[in-house]
């Protein structure tokens, strides 16, 4: 259900509409003589001076088909400077009488066009947009587009604008390099494929052996046997456990260790079985004066050696670096029957003795299993590769049982073996192996004894079976992974594929098949193919262009974009997927989440940094390293921080748009705070700090980089501060500067005790310069307190010092940054939060604000209670608009 | 398909192809013609530089050996009898709209450009002679530059306008290149996987199957991106193939200088060296025969710590160009135009050194220099220019021709006459239907 007010404001004007068309018709037919008088001797059809034809509006209707001509001339006729000078002049009243239709004509056309899509041609996706979006689809932030050519700006003056998302051949040739290599960080794998920030094999092999590591390394280190932990972690609450006051687990939780390890432990040592060697470490467990940890961890250990030896691995000869040991009994005479239960029966010095073939020498084995279960010297090999032998045909080398029984749960055990699968086939060792082997024996039969290659001789068939059946997990593998691309097609076009779509990517798949191509390969080029189809790199809209809003994958991708400069995430999509998005409630909810979402950086940057005309300032160098040698990278990429995170604040928070003149509060780091002389700041983390207007901060206006950025390389320059003001925060548009602008010195240094106040303003003594720079002067001369890299400051770089008062030319005057802010605050209020809005507008449209969008801005302005109003209200009030949210004009 | 979808392609393949290229059809391509496949081709480049020259060293006088240049242009001496001065050119386009944008946008289209957000201009001169020889050289036009485009608007133009001299389309400034590896690559690199070819293919079947999904005021930029996709097969499909080489060969065939470095060279210096040798290598190759190097944006802020600056020998003219530097028209400012002159100089030297046949590379080049005003402050009622090289023996140098006073002294005349000298005969181009005099 669309907003029932909405309508009954769309029908009241579409009623008055009629009314207006007449009216104005008749006045235009009135006007016609005017016009002829005054305009027609130059722009008539012949003569079309200036590429202005206004002898062709012949009606009103062809005035509406094209207004850009007649916005300008109520510049023209209201500035005076139509007709010239030189020409005849109409009298004030016929000049009057002509600006009034014209702006009667134009909120007409405001009325009855209010809420037109306009004009946003199909465009690819901006630099930032490509480079976000393939870093959610992958996973990986790859920036893809380092060394493509800057975009341009147009529309409201920004980067993301439809009109300059142009294509060409030599862009395409840097998307398909940039595909290419997009598709080489594909792993895949047996269930399907994943990104990797490695683009080799071997760079990915080395990552999943890294995994794997880091596995084992949640449970031991070096892989021997954690026991002390355990050990200690049961003897401290053991009247806990016994009386049942805690559990394993929760004892497990708690100290972080395995639940089940210490469950056996448990139990083996509460056991009362007797059992040879684990009685000796129960003996230390059941001390009269408490569990000793200590010794029972040392008794344990002194058996590891007895029980245990270590052969060297890395071939296939020994498949186990840690074996159980044959035990050293020595054998009495054939009438003995009994087992002295001391750990001197394995001392050279304290032999004692079983008699062989009695049962009792078989119950001593059976315990010395026990013993060697609970305490493995070791519990897997965590270092993967074979590290100890020189030549090693073994290229990986698992061994884990121990972890595995003693350790691990059995979701723990299903993601080891889901590591180890996706090992072999991100290193297909059995493939390496299978290569490998002929060379390793030409190698060892050099010096190794001839049993040795006889061993390996008749590895042949297995390697080769191995390598086998690796070949055909690995095809099994393609339907999985060319399903799950389908998937991953789907989520880079922003929407569901067509059968035909999806049949397309499968059959490319076999085309390269057939001609012999490898399925890795033919895998990676149909990656490659959905990361250079237009449904991916340019912002398609399919639609029936017959209701008045998209569907709602496509308002899915329009919010996205417009938030997070990147893809819908999975929420919106599955929302867009039940049919929901376009509702007013769920689009409003939506938008409150992205607001809060991190990836609200992106429009921070892309729509905030680039308003105020600082984006990219991390890469601004253009000062005078003699003069600033602290504006390094550092203090650069610090000042470009805090401007990001002012939009993020204000964008997360819902904070007011006239925060951004009048803020208390900035976001500040040890490098910047030092820079603005503000103490107590420590470290390099970012955080917020209030009370700063009495430092000169807060607000865009005492941002360090718009200072600097509005400056020369050894200077001030009041005019561009001025301007910045004038056309950014103010959005006037001024008139160019006359030809023949005089010279300016280029520091603030030996100016003849000038101060750059005083040149600036001989600079403009001119009347002609006057006129323009009594509007900018001033706003540049108030914060000439900032000095080039945006300090306040008491005197110049040439000793002189500063005066910051500055008189407008209404006579108000304004002293310091303070001035000013009040002076925006109290008298132009409402014109920056309309040019903010407009800015935010044209921004999230792509195109410039034009006159179907007055109604909005005049409604945003109502709801704005004067700029106190949040801007997430103003950014809701824009993706529920008509403008956002209607297709494109024209039938398919 | 019905008819209706039929008629309908046809006129959407109409608006976005030939409109962009009405003088296919008409003329004939150089190659068939039987003289010029033994004499080396007329190569044609232009180097820009923005934001006008020094007010008092821009200019000429005398003849031949005997001509004298001013200051900016002193580093030309060597080459004063294969140039030619041209004074009192101009661009009517230029004049109309703002500062900067307007002045440079339109340099080499001579065509009126959109404001308020939009993006239009024309189809610059470079580009019309690149499409008509499309396909004779491997590459058919390089487009170098060795500043960062400028990402904003000034005075209610696109920033677009002031960072591009040369546009593929009416919509679409053509796309520069600022790294030296990657135009390197560009000329002599082929990185064709063998399944590329497939991909593409896939890729058009894509792109054609939304045709009818899309709405009419889509298409035209729909076909944009088919024409990309299409160009980059064309240049994958002739990749390593063997170049036919009948009658005239390039005096070198490979590449005599190494890959330069990845990445955009700190210094400025270096950075536009290298595009100029990258310049001379692609017309001694015959690589391509149409270059443009835009030195620098015009609202530039390059800066310039290599050269010495008049405040102490200790300090590089580290200050942007723009608006610190041309509108003060001081020491400093003429030498970093005369570090622009030196990069073409330096490049005429080259060619020079160059022999083809019975002329010296220099002398079967058209290479014109020129900027988007006359001085700093942003005059442009004429505009500076030099054209040195003769195009093949076509044009009568060292010589000053000026046209002030001239009826016709229109930009875009000078460009048809060069156009003509490059085989393309047009009888209209920006704003002109006639041939510049004497040239």
């Amino acid at each position: 259900m669309r907003n029932l007010l909405a309508i009954l404001f769309v029908m009241l004007i579409t009623g008055s509409a009629v009314a207006d068309d007449t009216a104005l018709a008749t006045q235009f037919a009135n006007l016609q003589p005017t016009f002829q008088k005054f305009c027609f001797e130059c722009h008539s059809s012949e003569a079309n001076e200036g590429e202005l034809d206004l002898q062709r509006f012949t009606s009103i209707e062809l005035v509406r088909r094209d207004l850009k001509p007649w916005q300008a001339m109520i510049v023209q006729l209201e500035t005076g400077e139509m007709p010239p000078k030189d020409h005849p002049q109409p009298s004030a009243e016929q000049r009057q009488q002509l600006i009034e239709w014209t702006q009667s004509l134009l909120d007409a056309e405001a009325r009855r066009r209010a809420g037109e899509r306009g004009n946003v041609p199909l465009h690819r996706l901006s630099n930032a947009q490509y480079n976000n979006t393939i870093r959610d689809l992958t996973g990986i932030d790859l920036q893809p587009t380092r060394d493509f050519p800057d975009d341009g700006a147009a529309g409201e003056g920004f980067t993301n604008a439809a009109e300059v998302l142009t294509m060409s051949p030599a862009l395409m040739g840097k998307y398909m390099k940039a595909a290419k290599e997009i598709a080489e960080h594909a792993v895949l794998l047996p269930d399907g494929f994943r990104f990797s920030a490695s683009a080799t094999q071997r760079d990915r092999t080395d990552e999943s052996v890294a995994a794997l590591r880091a596995f084992y390394r949640q449970f031991t280190y070096e892989g021997s046997l954690p026991l002390k932990p355990y050990i200690a972690a049961l003897a401290e609450r053991r009247s806990d456990l016994d009386s049942g006051k805690v559990t394993i687990e929760q004892l497990a939780t708690e100290k972080q260790l395995s639940a089940k390890y210490l469950g056996v432990l448990w139990a083996t040592l509460n056991d009362s079985k007797p059992s040879f060697p684990l009685d000796r470490v129960r003996a230390y467990w059941n001390d009269a004066s408490g569990p000793n940890v200590d010794a029972i961890v040392a008794e344990a250990s002194a058996w590891f050696d007895r029980l245990w030896e270590f052969p060297r691995v890395g071939s296939y000869v020994n498949s186990h670096r840690q074996k159980a040991k044959p035990p050293a009994i020595r054998h009495h005479g054939a009438t003995e029957n009994s087992v002295e239960s001391s750990a001197a029966v394995w001392d050279d010095e304290h032999q004692q003795v079983v008699v062989a073939g009695t049962e009792a020498e078989q119950r001593l084995l059976v315990e010395l299993d026990e013993f060697r279960r609970v305490f493995p010297p070791n519990v897997c090999y965590p270092h993967i590769i074979p590290l100890d032998e020189v030549v090693c045909l073994k290229t990986f080398h698992r061994e884990d049982e121990p972890l595995r029984e003693l350790f691990l749960s059995d979701e723990q055990i299903a993601q080891l073996e889901h590591l180890w699968r996706e090992h072999r086939f991100i290193s297909r060792f059995p493939l390496v192996e299978k290569e490998y082997l002929p060379l390793f024996i030409g190698f060892v039969t050099q010096d190794q004894p001839k049993e040795l290659v006889e061993f390996f001789e008749n590895k042949r068939p297995e390697f080769q079976r191995w390598a086998d059946e690796f070949e055909r997990d690995f095809e099994n593998a393609a339907p999985q992974q060319l399903a799950q691309l389908s998937d991953f097609a789907a989520r880079a076009y922003r929407r569901p594929l067509s059968e035909s779509e999806t049949h397309g990517l499968t059959s490319l798949y076999q085309t390269l098949r057939d001609k012999d191509v490898d399925h890795e390969p033919a895998f990676r080029s149909v990656l490659t193919r959905v990361l250079m189809s237009p449904s991916f790199l340019l912002h398609l809209e399919q639609t029936g262009n017959t209701a008045d809003t998209v569907d709602d994958w496509t308002l899915a991708s329009r919010l996205s974009y417009f938030l997070w400069s990147s893809i819908p995430d999975n929420e919106l999509l599955q929302i867009a997927h039940a049919g929901r998005l376009h509702e007013p409630e769920i689009l409003a909810a939506q938008t409150k989440r992205m607001l809060a979402d991190a990836r609200i950086r992106s429009l921070a940057i892309e729509f905030g940094a680039q308003w105020i005309q600082v984006r990219h300032f991390d890469r601004f160098d253009e000062k005078n390293e003699n003069l600033f040698p602290e504006f390094d990278a550092s203090l650069r990429g610090a000042m470009y921080e805090e401007a990001i995170a002012l939009f993020e604040d204000l964008l997360r928070h819902g904070g007011a748009v006239v925060e951004l003149i009048d803020a208390d509060h900035t976001f500040l780091n040890e490098t910047l705070a030092k820079h603005y002389a503000i103490d107590g700041v420590v470290g390099e983390q970012w955080r917020r700090v209030d009370g700063v207007k009495k430092h000169g901060r807060g607000g865009v206006l005492g941002l360090a980089s718009v200072q600097s950025k509005q400056a020369g390389a050894s200077r001030t320059s009041p005019i561009l501060r001025g301007n910045w003001v004038v056309e950014t925060l103010l959005g006037e548009k001024l008139p160019l500067p006359p030809p023949g602008v005089p010279e300016l010195p280029e520091s603030e240094i030996g100016n003849d005790g000038l101060t750059m106040r005083q040149i600036t303003e001989r600079h403009v003594s001119d009347a002609q310069c006057a006129s323009c720079h009594q509007r900018i002067d001033p706003f540049g001369l108030a914060i000439e307190q900032f000095d080039p890299i945006g300090r306040l400051r008491e005197q110049d770089l040439g000793g002189l010092p500063i005066d910051a008062s500055a008189t407008l030319s209404d006579g108000t005057l304004l002293i310091g940054i303070d001035g000013l802010k009040s002076y925006l605050m109290t008298h132009k209020r409402d014109t920056f939060v309309r040019v903010f809005y407009q800015r935010l507008l044209g921004y999230a449209l792509g195109r410039s604000v034009s006159i179907p969008d007055h109604a909005l801005l005049d409604e945003m302005m109502r709801r704005s209670d004067n700029g106190t109003a949040s801007v997430t209200e103003a950014i809701i009030a824009i993706v529920q608009s008509q403008q956002f949210q209607r297709p494109m004009e024209g039938q398919p | 398909m019905t008819t209706h979808d039929f008629s309908r392609r046809t006129l959407l393949r109409g608006l976005g192809v030939s409109m962009a290229l009405p003088w296919l059809e008409s003329i004939s391509a150089w190659s068939n013609d039987a003289a010029s496949a033994i004499e080396p081709p007329v190569r044609l480049a232009c180097f820009f530089a923005g934001n006008g020259f020094h007010s008092d060293e821009w200019w000429a006088k005398g003849e031949g050996e005997q001509m004298e240049l001013g200051k900016v242009l002193e580093s030309l001496h060597p080459f004063r009898e294969k140039l030619l001065f041209l004074r009192g050119l101009y661009n009517e386009e230029a004049r109309i709209g703002g500062i900067h944008s307007c002045q440079t946008g339109n340099l080499l289209t001579g065509a009126h450009l959109a404001d308020g957000g939009e993006i239009r201009s024309g189809i610059s001169m470079d580009q019309v002679v690149a499409r008509h020889h499309a396909g004779q050289t491997k590459v058919d036009s390089l487009v170098l530059g060795c500043e960062r485009s400028i990402a904003a608007l000034h005075k209610n133009y696109s920033m677009i306008y002031s960072s591009h001299i040369s546009w593929s389309s009416e919509t679409t400034p053509t796309t520069l290149e600022l790294y030296p590896a990657l135009a390197f690559d560009h000329l002599f690199r082929d990185d064709v996987g063998r399944t590329d070819a497939s991909v593409l293919d896939a890729v058009l079947e894509d792109t054609i199957g939304l045709r009818s999904k899309i709405s009419q005021s889509d298409s035209r930029r729909l076909e944009e991106y088919l024409e990309s996709v299409r160009e980059v097969e064309k240049r994958i499909n002739s990749a390593g193939k063997e170049r036919r080489l009948q009658g005239w060969r390039p005096t070198l065939l490979e590449p005599n200088i190494a890959r330069p470095a990845d990445g955009i060279p700190q210094d400025i210096d270096e950075h536009m060296r290298l595009m100029c040798d990258i310049l001379v290598l692609a017309f001694r190759t015959d690589t391509t025969r149409v270059c443009t190097l835009k030195l620098n944006n015009d609202h530039s802020s390059l800066r310039f710590p290599n050269l010495i600056s008049d405040r102490g020998p200790t300090q590089g003219i580290d200050y942007m160009i723009h608006h610190l530097l041309s509108h003060t028209n001081n020491g400093d400012w003429l030498k970093v135009n005369q570090f622009f002159t030196e990069q073409v100089a330096y490049v005429a030297g080259q060619l020079d050194a160059i022999e083809e046949g019975e002329r010296t590379l220099l002398d079967n080049s058209m290479i014109l220099y020129l900027s988007s005003m006359m001085t700093g402050n942003h005059n442009n009622d004429q505009l500076p220019v030099v054209l040195l090289g003769s195009g093949g023996g076509q044009i009568k140098t060292g010589r000053i021709h000026d046209y002030l006073d001239k009826p016709n002294r229109k930009m875009c005349s000078l460009y048809l006459a060069l156009m003509d000298k490059m085989g393309v005969n047009l009888k209209q181009f920006g704003d002109s239907s006639e041939q510049l005099a004497d040239i």
